[in-house]
Protein backbone atom coordinates (compact mmCIF):
# COMPACT_ATOMS: atom_id res chain seq x y z
CA UNK A 1 0.00 0.00 0.00
CA UNK A 2 1.17 3.89 -0.88
CA UNK A 3 0.39 6.22 0.91
CA UNK A 4 1.12 10.29 0.47
CA UNK A 5 -0.19 12.42 2.68
CA UNK A 6 0.18 16.64 3.20
CA UNK A 7 2.15 16.89 -0.23
CA UNK A 8 3.16 20.33 -0.45
CA UNK A 9 5.72 21.94 -3.29
CA UNK A 10 6.45 25.38 -4.53
CA UNK A 11 9.13 26.58 -7.43
CA UNK A 12 9.97 29.76 -6.15
CA UNK A 13 6.63 31.72 -5.50
CA UNK A 14 4.99 29.43 -7.65
CA UNK A 15 2.63 26.78 -5.59
CA UNK A 16 2.17 23.60 -7.55
CA UNK A 17 0.99 21.47 -4.64
CA UNK A 18 -0.63 23.11 -2.08
CA UNK A 19 -1.48 19.71 0.03
CA UNK A 20 -2.16 16.93 -1.56
CA UNK A 21 -3.21 13.49 -0.30
CA UNK A 22 -3.54 9.96 -2.13
CA UNK A 23 -3.74 6.70 -1.26
CA UNK A 24 -3.29 3.58 -3.05
CA UNK A 25 -4.13 0.21 -2.12
CA UNK A 26 -2.32 -3.22 -3.45
CA UNK A 27 -2.77 -3.42 -7.31
CA UNK A 28 -4.81 -0.59 -7.44
CA UNK A 29 -5.14 1.47 -10.69
CA UNK A 30 -5.10 4.82 -9.63
CA UNK A 31 -5.92 7.39 -12.78
CA UNK A 32 -4.84 11.49 -11.87
CA UNK A 33 -6.23 13.39 -14.07
CA UNK A 34 -6.52 17.68 -14.22
CA UNK A 35 -5.43 20.86 -16.20
CA UNK A 36 -1.97 21.41 -17.72
CA UNK A 37 0.25 22.66 -15.11
CA UNK A 38 -1.73 21.33 -12.04
CA UNK A 39 1.24 19.86 -11.07
CA UNK A 40 0.42 15.88 -11.83
CA UNK A 41 3.95 15.47 -12.94
CA UNK A 42 5.48 17.30 -10.24
CA UNK A 43 3.46 14.90 -7.98
CA UNK A 44 4.54 11.90 -8.97
CA UNK A 45 7.88 13.12 -9.46
CA UNK A 46 8.47 14.11 -5.54
CA UNK A 47 7.11 9.97 -4.67
CA UNK A 48 10.37 8.94 -6.45
CA UNK A 49 12.44 12.07 -5.20
CA UNK A 50 12.93 13.42 -8.99
CA UNK A 51 11.60 16.30 -7.08
CA UNK A 52 12.01 17.12 -4.10
CA UNK A 53 8.90 18.31 -1.82
CA UNK A 54 8.68 20.93 0.50
CA UNK A 55 6.73 19.01 3.01
CA UNK A 56 4.83 15.62 3.21
CA UNK A 57 4.69 12.11 3.78
CA UNK A 58 5.16 9.04 1.58
CA UNK A 59 4.27 5.40 3.12
CA UNK A 60 4.97 2.37 1.10
CA UNK A 61 3.57 -0.66 3.18
CA UNK A 62 5.44 -0.45 6.42
CA UNK A 63 7.58 2.39 5.82
CA UNK A 64 7.44 5.98 6.98
CA UNK A 65 9.44 8.34 4.48
CA UNK A 66 9.66 11.93 5.20
CA UNK A 67 9.47 13.50 1.96
CA UNK A 68 11.46 16.86 2.88
CA UNK A 69 14.49 15.41 4.43
CA UNK A 70 15.20 11.65 3.54
CA UNK A 71 18.66 10.06 3.60
CA UNK A 72 20.43 8.90 -0.08
CA UNK A 73 19.97 5.45 1.18
CA UNK A 74 16.06 5.75 1.95
CA UNK A 75 15.65 7.54 -1.33
CA UNK A 76 17.20 5.07 -3.62
CA UNK A 77 15.56 2.31 -1.19
CA UNK A 78 12.04 3.81 -2.28
CA UNK A 79 13.26 4.37 -5.96
CA UNK A 80 13.96 0.65 -6.11
CA UNK A 81 10.52 -0.36 -4.96
CA UNK A 82 8.92 2.45 -7.02
CA UNK A 83 9.42 2.49 -10.96
CA UNK A 84 8.53 5.83 -12.98
CA UNK A 85 7.65 5.45 -16.89
CA UNK A 86 8.49 8.46 -18.57
CA UNK A 87 6.40 10.75 -20.95
CA UNK A 88 9.54 11.00 -23.28
CA UNK A 89 10.86 7.54 -22.43
CA UNK A 90 13.91 8.58 -20.79
CA UNK A 91 15.47 4.86 -22.59
CA UNK A 92 19.43 5.11 -21.99
CA UNK A 93 20.67 6.48 -25.33
CA UNK A 94 24.13 4.14 -24.84
CA UNK A 95 22.20 0.80 -24.17
CA UNK A 96 20.31 -1.81 -26.50
CA UNK A 97 16.84 -2.74 -25.43
CA UNK A 98 17.79 -5.30 -23.62
CA UNK A 99 20.44 -3.52 -21.65
CA UNK A 100 18.10 -0.69 -20.60
CA UNK A 101 16.26 -3.39 -18.79
CA UNK A 102 18.83 -5.24 -17.19
CA UNK A 103 20.76 -2.05 -16.17
CA UNK A 104 18.59 -1.29 -12.82
CA UNK A 105 18.45 -5.11 -12.35
CA UNK A 106 22.58 -5.26 -12.68
CA UNK A 107 23.26 -2.24 -11.16
CA UNK A 108 20.48 -1.66 -7.83
CA UNK A 109 19.33 -5.19 -7.74
CA UNK A 110 22.99 -6.67 -7.79
CA UNK A 111 21.81 -9.17 -9.86
CA UNK A 112 24.33 -11.27 -11.33
CA UNK A 113 24.92 -9.93 -15.59
CA UNK A 114 23.24 -12.85 -17.02
CA UNK A 115 20.64 -13.58 -14.89
CA UNK A 116 19.47 -9.81 -15.43
CA UNK A 117 20.07 -10.50 -19.44
CA UNK A 118 17.57 -13.76 -19.00
CA UNK A 119 14.54 -11.65 -16.97
CA UNK A 120 14.87 -8.79 -19.10
CA UNK A 121 14.55 -11.05 -22.23
CA UNK A 122 11.52 -12.50 -20.58
CA UNK A 123 9.85 -8.77 -20.36
CA UNK A 124 10.97 -8.10 -23.57
CA UNK A 125 9.13 -10.72 -24.49
CA UNK A 126 6.13 -9.81 -22.70
CA UNK A 127 5.72 -6.47 -24.28
CA UNK A 128 6.41 -7.92 -28.01
CA UNK A 129 9.51 -7.23 -28.52
CA UNK A 130 11.91 -9.84 -28.60
CA UNK A 131 13.24 -9.13 -31.92
CA UNK A 132 13.96 -6.17 -30.69
CA UNK A 133 16.04 -6.61 -28.05
CA UNK A 134 19.65 -5.45 -29.80
CA UNK A 135 18.40 -2.54 -31.09
CA UNK A 136 19.57 0.91 -29.57
CA UNK A 137 16.88 3.18 -28.54
CA UNK A 138 17.94 5.59 -31.78
CA UNK A 139 16.79 2.97 -33.77
CA UNK A 140 13.53 1.94 -31.96
CA UNK A 141 9.96 3.90 -32.89
CA UNK A 142 8.62 6.03 -30.01
CA UNK A 143 6.33 3.24 -29.12
CA UNK A 144 8.73 0.43 -29.04
CA UNK A 145 10.83 2.86 -27.13
CA UNK A 146 7.81 3.44 -24.78
CA UNK A 147 7.56 -0.85 -24.59
CA UNK A 148 10.85 -1.35 -23.23
CA UNK A 149 10.16 2.16 -20.63
CA UNK A 150 7.45 -0.13 -19.40
CA UNK A 151 9.47 -3.22 -19.17
CA UNK A 152 12.06 -2.23 -18.03
CA UNK A 153 9.52 -0.37 -15.27
CA UNK A 154 7.81 -3.94 -14.26
CA UNK A 155 11.33 -5.56 -14.60
CA UNK A 156 12.39 -4.34 -11.23
CA UNK A 157 9.38 -5.79 -9.68
CA UNK A 158 8.27 -2.99 -7.74
CA UNK A 159 5.10 -2.28 -5.46
CA UNK A 160 4.02 0.62 -7.74
CA UNK A 161 4.32 2.18 -11.43
CA UNK A 162 3.65 5.58 -11.87
CA UNK A 163 3.12 6.99 -15.51
CA UNK A 164 3.43 10.39 -16.73
CA UNK A 165 1.44 10.62 -19.72
CA UNK A 166 2.50 7.21 -21.21
CA UNK A 167 1.26 7.85 -23.97
CA UNK A 168 0.84 11.45 -25.25
CA UNK A 169 4.08 12.14 -27.04
CA UNK A 170 3.22 8.93 -29.79
CA UNK A 171 1.20 8.88 -32.77
CA UNK A 172 -2.35 8.47 -32.29
CA UNK A 173 -2.07 4.97 -34.03
CA UNK A 174 0.29 3.54 -31.28
CA UNK A 175 -1.85 4.73 -28.13
CA UNK A 176 -3.96 1.72 -28.13
CA UNK A 177 -1.25 -0.78 -27.98
CA UNK A 178 0.82 1.51 -25.53
CA UNK A 179 -2.92 1.26 -23.84
CA UNK A 180 -3.50 -2.25 -23.92
CA UNK A 181 0.17 -3.29 -22.46
CA UNK A 182 -1.07 -0.97 -19.38
CA UNK A 183 -3.42 -2.92 -19.24
CA UNK A 184 -1.61 -6.08 -18.63
CA UNK A 185 1.01 -4.44 -16.38
CA UNK A 186 -2.47 -4.00 -14.07
CA UNK A 187 -3.94 -7.23 -14.83
CA UNK A 188 -0.46 -8.45 -13.24
CA UNK A 189 -1.58 -6.51 -9.95
CA UNK A 190 0.94 -4.01 -9.40
CA UNK A 191 -0.40 -1.40 -8.43
CA UNK A 192 -0.46 1.88 -10.69
CA UNK A 193 -0.69 5.81 -10.71
CA UNK A 194 -1.00 6.65 -13.83
CA UNK A 195 -1.50 10.38 -15.29
CA UNK A 196 -3.43 10.43 -18.63
CA UNK A 197 -5.85 12.15 -20.37
CA UNK A 198 -6.70 9.28 -22.12
CA UNK A 199 -10.57 8.92 -20.59
CA UNK A 200 -11.84 5.77 -21.85
CA UNK A 201 -8.54 4.04 -20.66
CA UNK A 202 -9.28 5.73 -16.94
CA UNK A 203 -13.25 4.74 -17.05
CA UNK A 204 -12.52 0.66 -18.15
CA UNK A 205 -9.35 0.84 -16.24
CA UNK A 206 -9.12 2.45 -13.11
CA UNK A 207 -10.26 1.69 -9.93
CA UNK A 208 -10.13 5.18 -8.81
CA UNK A 209 -9.65 8.42 -10.05
CA UNK A 210 -8.05 11.44 -8.66
CA UNK A 211 -8.60 14.85 -10.30
CA UNK A 212 -6.41 17.55 -9.34
CA UNK A 213 -6.19 21.14 -9.78
CA UNK A 214 -4.97 24.59 -7.95
CA UNK A 215 -2.67 22.78 -6.27
CA UNK A 216 -5.24 20.42 -4.39
CA UNK A 217 -6.86 17.14 -4.71
CA UNK A 218 -10.29 18.42 -5.78
CA UNK A 219 -12.27 15.44 -6.07
CA UNK A 220 -11.49 11.62 -6.09
CA UNK A 221 -13.58 8.29 -6.72
CA UNK A 222 -14.46 5.37 -8.58
CA UNK A 223 -14.62 6.58 -12.58
CA UNK A 224 -18.54 5.67 -12.94
CA UNK A 225 -19.06 8.47 -10.03
CA UNK A 226 -16.04 11.13 -11.32
CA UNK A 227 -17.26 10.97 -14.70
CA UNK A 228 -21.01 10.61 -14.84
CA UNK A 229 -21.99 12.39 -11.68
CA UNK A 230 -19.33 14.56 -10.67
CA UNK A 231 -19.69 16.00 -7.73
CA UNK A 232 -17.68 19.68 -8.06
CA UNK A 233 -18.14 21.95 -10.50
CA UNK A 234 -14.12 22.21 -11.62
CA UNK A 235 -14.31 18.82 -12.33
CA UNK A 236 -17.75 18.70 -14.14
CA UNK A 237 -16.03 21.74 -16.13
CA UNK A 238 -12.96 20.09 -16.64
CA UNK A 239 -13.99 16.80 -18.16
CA UNK A 240 -16.75 18.99 -20.39
CA UNK A 241 -14.21 20.08 -22.28
CA UNK A 242 -12.08 17.05 -23.06
CA UNK A 243 -14.26 14.39 -22.74
CA UNK A 244 -17.18 12.05 -24.99
CA UNK A 245 -18.69 10.57 -22.33
CA UNK A 246 -19.10 6.98 -23.76
CA UNK A 247 -16.60 4.46 -23.92
CA UNK A 248 -14.96 5.16 -26.93
CA UNK A 249 -11.86 3.08 -28.12
CA UNK A 250 -10.14 3.76 -31.10
CA UNK A 251 -7.48 0.79 -31.07
CA UNK B 1 76.98 29.76 -42.75
CA UNK B 2 74.27 27.44 -43.99
CA UNK B 3 75.05 24.96 -46.31
CA UNK B 4 73.25 24.60 -49.54
CA UNK B 5 69.88 22.81 -49.07
CA UNK B 6 70.10 19.54 -49.95
CA UNK B 7 66.86 17.43 -50.48
CA UNK B 8 68.40 13.72 -50.37
CA UNK B 9 68.90 14.43 -46.68
CA UNK B 10 65.41 14.14 -45.76
CA UNK B 11 64.87 10.21 -46.17
CA UNK B 12 68.33 9.81 -44.44
CA UNK B 13 66.44 12.56 -41.23
CA UNK B 14 63.40 11.05 -41.48
CA UNK B 15 64.78 7.61 -40.79
CA UNK B 16 66.96 8.84 -38.21
CA UNK B 17 64.25 10.70 -36.43
CA UNK B 18 62.29 7.45 -36.41
CA UNK B 19 64.08 7.14 -32.73
CA UNK B 20 62.26 9.92 -31.26
CA UNK B 21 58.72 8.85 -31.68
CA UNK B 22 58.43 6.85 -28.64
CA UNK B 23 59.03 9.80 -26.64
CA UNK B 24 56.29 11.83 -28.17
CA UNK B 25 53.94 8.92 -28.43
CA UNK B 26 54.80 8.12 -24.47
CA UNK B 27 54.38 12.22 -23.62
CA UNK B 28 51.52 11.94 -26.17
CA UNK B 29 50.02 8.68 -24.53
CA UNK B 30 50.78 9.79 -21.03
CA UNK B 31 48.64 13.34 -21.29
CA UNK B 32 45.97 11.85 -23.04
CA UNK B 33 44.88 9.62 -20.39
CA UNK B 34 45.97 11.88 -17.70
CA UNK B 35 43.92 14.89 -19.02
CA UNK B 36 41.16 12.47 -19.59
CA UNK B 37 41.03 11.97 -15.51
CA UNK B 38 41.75 15.19 -14.72
CA UNK B 39 39.45 17.34 -17.37
CA UNK B 40 36.72 15.00 -16.04
CA UNK B 41 37.48 16.28 -12.65
CA UNK B 42 37.11 19.61 -13.70
CA UNK B 43 34.34 19.44 -15.47
CA UNK B 44 32.34 17.51 -12.52
CA UNK B 45 33.42 20.60 -10.27
CA UNK B 46 32.02 23.19 -12.66
CA UNK B 47 28.69 21.43 -13.48
CA UNK B 48 28.38 20.33 -9.74
CA UNK B 49 29.70 24.30 -9.37
CA UNK B 50 31.24 22.99 -5.77
CA UNK B 51 32.40 26.33 -4.37
CA UNK B 52 36.30 27.16 -4.21
CA UNK B 53 37.06 24.31 -6.33
CA UNK B 54 35.16 25.55 -8.95
CA UNK B 55 36.73 29.13 -8.64
CA UNK B 56 40.38 27.66 -9.03
CA UNK B 57 39.19 25.51 -11.98
CA UNK B 58 37.65 28.64 -13.53
CA UNK B 59 40.70 30.67 -12.98
CA UNK B 60 43.35 28.03 -14.32
CA UNK B 61 40.49 27.69 -17.45
CA UNK B 62 41.18 31.33 -18.26
CA UNK B 63 44.78 30.89 -17.60
CA UNK B 64 45.36 27.86 -19.90
CA UNK B 65 43.19 30.14 -22.83
CA UNK B 66 44.99 32.83 -22.90
CA UNK B 67 48.51 32.27 -22.29
CA UNK B 68 51.06 31.26 -24.58
CA UNK B 69 51.67 27.11 -24.74
CA UNK B 70 55.49 27.95 -24.44
CA UNK B 71 55.03 30.68 -21.78
CA UNK B 72 53.15 27.75 -19.73
CA UNK B 73 56.06 25.25 -20.15
CA UNK B 74 58.27 28.03 -19.21
CA UNK B 75 56.40 28.62 -16.05
CA UNK B 76 55.99 25.07 -15.07
CA UNK B 77 60.01 24.01 -15.79
CA UNK B 78 61.40 26.82 -13.78
CA UNK B 79 58.73 27.60 -11.41
CA UNK B 80 57.50 23.94 -9.75
CA UNK B 81 61.09 23.04 -8.61
CA UNK B 82 61.21 26.56 -6.62
CA UNK B 83 57.63 25.39 -4.89
CA UNK B 84 59.07 22.11 -4.92
CA UNK B 85 61.82 23.12 -2.70
CA UNK B 86 60.14 25.77 -0.77
CA UNK B 87 57.41 23.20 0.72
CA UNK B 88 59.36 19.85 0.44
CA UNK B 89 62.98 20.88 0.53
CA UNK B 90 63.71 18.48 -2.68
CA UNK B 91 65.79 19.90 -4.91
CA UNK B 92 63.94 19.05 -8.27
CA UNK B 93 65.84 21.14 -10.98
CA UNK B 94 67.28 18.00 -11.78
CA UNK B 95 64.43 16.10 -12.48
CA UNK B 96 64.37 14.77 -16.49
CA UNK B 97 62.19 17.74 -17.95
CA UNK B 98 59.75 15.39 -19.79
CA UNK B 99 58.36 15.23 -16.08
CA UNK B 100 57.37 18.91 -16.47
CA UNK B 101 56.50 18.75 -20.56
CA UNK B 102 53.90 16.05 -18.73
CA UNK B 103 52.52 18.16 -16.18
CA UNK B 104 52.45 21.56 -18.11
CA UNK B 105 50.50 19.74 -20.94
CA UNK B 106 48.23 17.54 -18.74
CA UNK B 107 47.39 20.96 -17.19
CA UNK B 108 46.96 22.75 -20.71
CA UNK B 109 45.53 20.16 -21.99
CA UNK B 110 42.62 18.57 -19.43
CA UNK B 111 41.47 22.14 -19.16
CA UNK B 112 40.19 22.22 -23.14
CA UNK B 113 39.22 18.58 -22.44
CA UNK B 114 37.07 19.73 -19.14
CA UNK B 115 35.29 22.31 -21.50
CA UNK B 116 34.57 19.94 -24.16
CA UNK B 117 33.41 17.28 -21.95
CA UNK B 118 31.19 20.02 -19.69
CA UNK B 119 29.67 20.96 -22.97
CA UNK B 120 28.64 17.30 -23.90
CA UNK B 121 27.33 16.64 -20.40
CA UNK B 122 24.87 19.88 -20.30
CA UNK B 123 23.73 18.90 -23.70
CA UNK B 124 22.47 15.65 -22.99
CA UNK B 125 18.72 15.64 -22.05
CA UNK B 126 18.10 15.19 -17.95
CA UNK B 127 15.62 12.90 -18.40
CA UNK B 128 19.26 10.60 -19.07
CA UNK B 129 19.91 11.28 -15.60
CA UNK B 130 16.18 10.68 -14.05
CA UNK B 131 15.84 7.29 -15.91
CA UNK B 132 18.87 6.05 -14.10
CA UNK B 133 17.86 7.95 -10.73
CA UNK B 134 14.35 6.09 -11.09
CA UNK B 135 16.03 2.70 -11.23
CA UNK B 136 17.69 3.07 -7.98
CA UNK B 137 21.00 4.35 -9.51
CA UNK B 138 23.54 6.52 -7.23
CA UNK B 139 25.07 10.06 -9.22
CA UNK B 140 28.52 8.19 -9.65
CA UNK B 141 26.76 4.75 -11.20
CA UNK B 142 24.50 6.75 -13.81
CA UNK B 143 27.30 9.61 -14.13
CA UNK B 144 29.52 6.51 -15.40
CA UNK B 145 27.44 3.92 -16.52
CA UNK B 146 24.89 6.09 -18.55
CA UNK B 147 26.16 9.84 -18.90
CA UNK B 148 29.86 9.47 -19.38
CA UNK B 149 29.70 7.29 -22.89
CA UNK B 150 27.21 9.77 -24.24
CA UNK B 151 29.33 12.11 -22.96
CA UNK B 152 32.08 11.23 -24.83
CA UNK B 153 30.45 10.46 -27.88
CA UNK B 154 29.20 13.62 -28.36
CA UNK B 155 32.88 15.49 -27.10
CA UNK B 156 34.99 13.08 -29.32
CA UNK B 157 35.55 15.45 -32.13
CA UNK B 158 36.54 17.86 -30.16
CA UNK B 159 38.98 15.87 -27.62
CA UNK B 160 40.67 14.70 -30.89
CA UNK B 161 41.28 17.90 -32.51
CA UNK B 162 42.39 19.18 -29.02
CA UNK B 163 44.88 16.08 -28.48
CA UNK B 164 46.31 16.44 -32.04
CA UNK B 165 47.00 20.16 -31.35
CA UNK B 166 48.83 18.79 -28.14
CA UNK B 167 50.50 16.70 -29.82
CA UNK B 168 52.10 19.01 -32.09
CA UNK B 169 52.79 20.92 -29.72
CA UNK B 170 54.85 18.49 -27.41
CA UNK B 171 57.72 19.64 -30.05
CA UNK B 172 58.48 22.80 -27.68
CA UNK B 173 60.06 20.39 -25.36
CA UNK B 174 62.68 20.69 -26.87
CA UNK B 175 63.17 24.48 -25.29
CA UNK B 176 63.47 22.66 -21.87
CA UNK B 177 65.96 20.28 -23.05
CA UNK B 178 64.50 17.60 -24.49
CA UNK B 179 66.25 15.54 -26.60
CA UNK B 180 64.83 12.39 -27.02
CA UNK B 181 61.60 13.23 -29.07
CA UNK B 182 61.51 13.95 -32.79
CA UNK B 183 61.59 17.64 -32.77
CA UNK B 184 64.62 17.29 -30.12
CA UNK B 185 66.38 14.98 -32.14
CA UNK B 186 65.42 16.95 -35.30
CA UNK B 187 66.97 19.87 -33.43
CA UNK B 188 70.44 18.12 -32.49
CA UNK B 189 70.35 16.38 -36.05
CA UNK B 190 70.25 20.02 -37.79
CA UNK B 191 72.03 21.76 -35.68
CA UNK B 192 75.37 19.51 -35.84
CA UNK B 193 75.11 19.52 -39.40
CA UNK B 194 74.14 22.51 -40.25
CA UNK B 195 71.03 21.46 -42.36
CA UNK B 196 68.58 22.40 -39.97
CA UNK B 197 65.54 22.99 -42.30
CA UNK B 198 65.96 19.51 -43.54
CA UNK B 199 65.81 17.77 -40.47
CA UNK B 200 62.31 20.60 -39.65
CA UNK B 201 60.96 18.46 -43.20
CA UNK B 202 61.62 15.43 -41.82
CA UNK B 203 60.35 16.52 -38.61
CA UNK B 204 57.33 17.60 -40.44
CA UNK B 205 56.49 14.20 -42.44
CA UNK B 206 56.58 12.33 -39.06
CA UNK B 207 54.46 14.41 -37.71
CA UNK B 208 52.33 14.12 -40.87
CA UNK B 209 52.49 10.80 -40.45
CA UNK B 210 51.75 10.40 -36.60
CA UNK B 211 48.83 12.85 -37.01
CA UNK B 212 47.27 10.45 -39.92
CA UNK B 213 47.60 7.39 -37.93
CA UNK B 214 45.65 9.50 -34.88
CA UNK B 215 42.53 10.80 -37.15
CA UNK B 216 42.18 6.84 -38.22
CA UNK B 217 42.71 5.41 -33.93
CA UNK B 218 40.32 8.23 -33.29
CA UNK B 219 37.83 7.04 -35.89
CA UNK B 220 37.93 3.46 -34.70
CA UNK B 221 37.04 3.66 -31.22
CA UNK B 222 34.34 5.96 -32.18
CA UNK B 223 32.71 3.35 -34.71
CA UNK B 224 33.76 0.35 -32.26
CA UNK B 225 32.48 1.92 -28.55
CA UNK B 226 30.60 5.53 -29.06
CA UNK B 227 28.17 5.02 -32.05
CA UNK B 228 25.51 3.35 -29.94
CA UNK B 229 23.96 1.99 -33.01
CA UNK B 230 23.85 -2.24 -33.85
CA UNK B 231 26.83 -3.14 -36.84
CA UNK B 232 24.75 -3.87 -39.51
CA UNK B 233 22.61 -0.82 -39.65
CA UNK B 234 26.18 1.42 -39.12
CA UNK B 235 27.29 -0.49 -42.21
CA UNK B 236 24.43 0.41 -44.15
N1 LIG C 1 11.54 22.33 -12.48
C1 LIG C 1 10.62 23.31 -12.41
N2 LIG C 1 10.98 24.58 -12.12
C2 LIG C 1 10.06 25.55 -12.02
N3 LIG C 1 8.75 25.38 -12.20
C3 LIG C 1 8.32 24.15 -12.50
C4 LIG C 1 9.23 23.05 -12.61
N4 LIG C 1 8.52 21.94 -12.91
C5 LIG C 1 7.23 22.33 -12.98
N5 LIG C 1 7.10 23.65 -12.72
C6 LIG C 1 5.84 24.40 -12.69
O1 LIG C 1 4.95 23.69 -11.87
C7 LIG C 1 3.65 23.73 -12.40
C8 LIG C 1 3.09 22.34 -12.52
O2 LIG C 1 3.81 21.64 -13.50
P1 LIG C 1 3.55 20.12 -13.83
O3 LIG C 1 4.48 19.73 -14.88
O4 LIG C 1 3.57 19.32 -12.57
O5 LIG C 1 2.06 20.17 -14.39
P2 LIG C 1 1.20 19.02 -15.05
O6 LIG C 1 -0.06 18.92 -14.28
O7 LIG C 1 2.00 17.78 -15.18
O8 LIG C 1 0.88 19.65 -16.48
P3 LIG C 1 0.78 18.92 -17.91
O9 LIG C 1 -0.60 18.31 -17.98
O10 LIG C 1 0.92 20.04 -18.88
O11 LIG C 1 1.85 17.91 -18.01
C9 LIG C 1 3.72 24.50 -13.70
O12 LIG C 1 3.30 25.82 -13.44
C10 LIG C 1 5.19 24.48 -14.03
O13 LIG C 1 5.55 25.65 -14.69
MG1 LIG D 1 2.81 16.68 -16.81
Amino acid sequence: MIELRNIKKSFGKNEVLKDVSVSVNDSDVVVILGPSGSGKTTLLRCINFLEKADSGILKVNRDVINLKNAGKKEIQDIRKRVSFVFQHYNLFANKTAIENVAEGLIVTKKMKKTEAIKIAAEHLEWVGLSDRKDFYPSELSGGQQQRVGIARAVAMDPEVILFDEPTSALDPELVGDILNLIKKVARKGIAMIVVTHEMSFAQEVANKVIFMDGGYVVEEGRPEDIFIHPKEERTRAFLSKIVPLEPMYNI
Amino acid sequence: MGQIFDIRLIPEYTVKLLSGIPTTLLLFILVTVLSLILGMAFALIKIQNIPFLYQIVAILISYARSVPGIVQLFVVFYGMPILIEEFTGVNATLWDPLLFVVIAYTFNTSVFFCEAMRTAIESLDKGQFEAGFSVGMSYPQVFIRIILPQAVRISLPTLEINACTMMKETALAYTIGVTTDIMGRATILGGRSYHLLEADISASILFLILNFILVIVFSRINKKFFTFKRKESVAV
